[in-house]
């Protein structure tokens, strides 16, 4: 079952291809075509680090002990909480230099991204906590 | 929290990769669990415990922390 649910990934490469063919010869704005290459490039860059993960999995046992060893899972989310930190702070940074160079519009999205920051830990935190 | 591992392991001429590979863990975690940086999951600490036939209390020791 999980061996068939990675197979799922090589539907992100079909995606990507359809993405490229709509912004080589689809006729959207400017606009439409970088959302569309973001997308193409998240898209793709998911599908490809699933489908190498999976392969790597099969093919090398130690990677497998690797990823699941316990210490460096605690490694990871402890990373994850610090390198959080550090964008929050950044976040901050990046907001303060916006209102001073007056530009409105990226100092809110930032500022907004910052306030959400901790409604999205206690959110987190609540679903977790009804799991564990 | 201290424990016999390294001494159990080189009782039985383990090295830490053996161990490691054994346990299915890396063998930092082993070199961590050793020097006492690292303190095990419950259910790694049964795992190391019945690898060599004892019980948990017999590997680990639980020190209540002064101050």
């Amino acid at each position: 079952m999980k061996r068939n649910r990675a197979k799922l990934w090589y539907l992100g490469y079909a995606a990507c291809a359809a993405m490229l063919l709509l912004i080589a010869f689809a006729d959207f704005p400017r606009s439409a075509d970088i959302g569309l290459a973001c997308a193409l490039g998240a898209v793709f860059g998911v599908s490809h680090v699933e489908l190498w993960y999976d392969k790597q999995v099969k093919k090398d046992e130690n990677f497998e002990i690797e990823v699941e060893d316990e210490r460096n899972v605690q490694i990871k989310y402890r990373a994850g909480f610090l390198a959080c930190g550090v964008d929050m702070f950044l976040f901050g940074l990046a907001t303060v230099v916006f209102i001073i160079m007056d530009y409105t519009l990226p100092a809110v999205v930032t500022g907004v991204m910052l306030a959400a920051q901790p409604l999205i830990l206690i959110a987190a935190s609540s679903v977790i906590s009804k799991r564990i | 929290m201290k424990n016999r591992l390294e001494e159990l392991r080189r009782e039985r001429g383990l090295n830490q990769e053996d161990l490691a590979r054994a346990l299915r863990v890396s063998r930092q975690t082993i070199g961590s669990l050793e020097n006492g940086r690292y303190n095990p999951s419950i259910a790694l600490a049964f795992r190391i415990a019945r690898y060599f036939g004892l019980s948990i209390e017999e590997v680990f020791i639980y020190e209540e922390e002064q101050g």
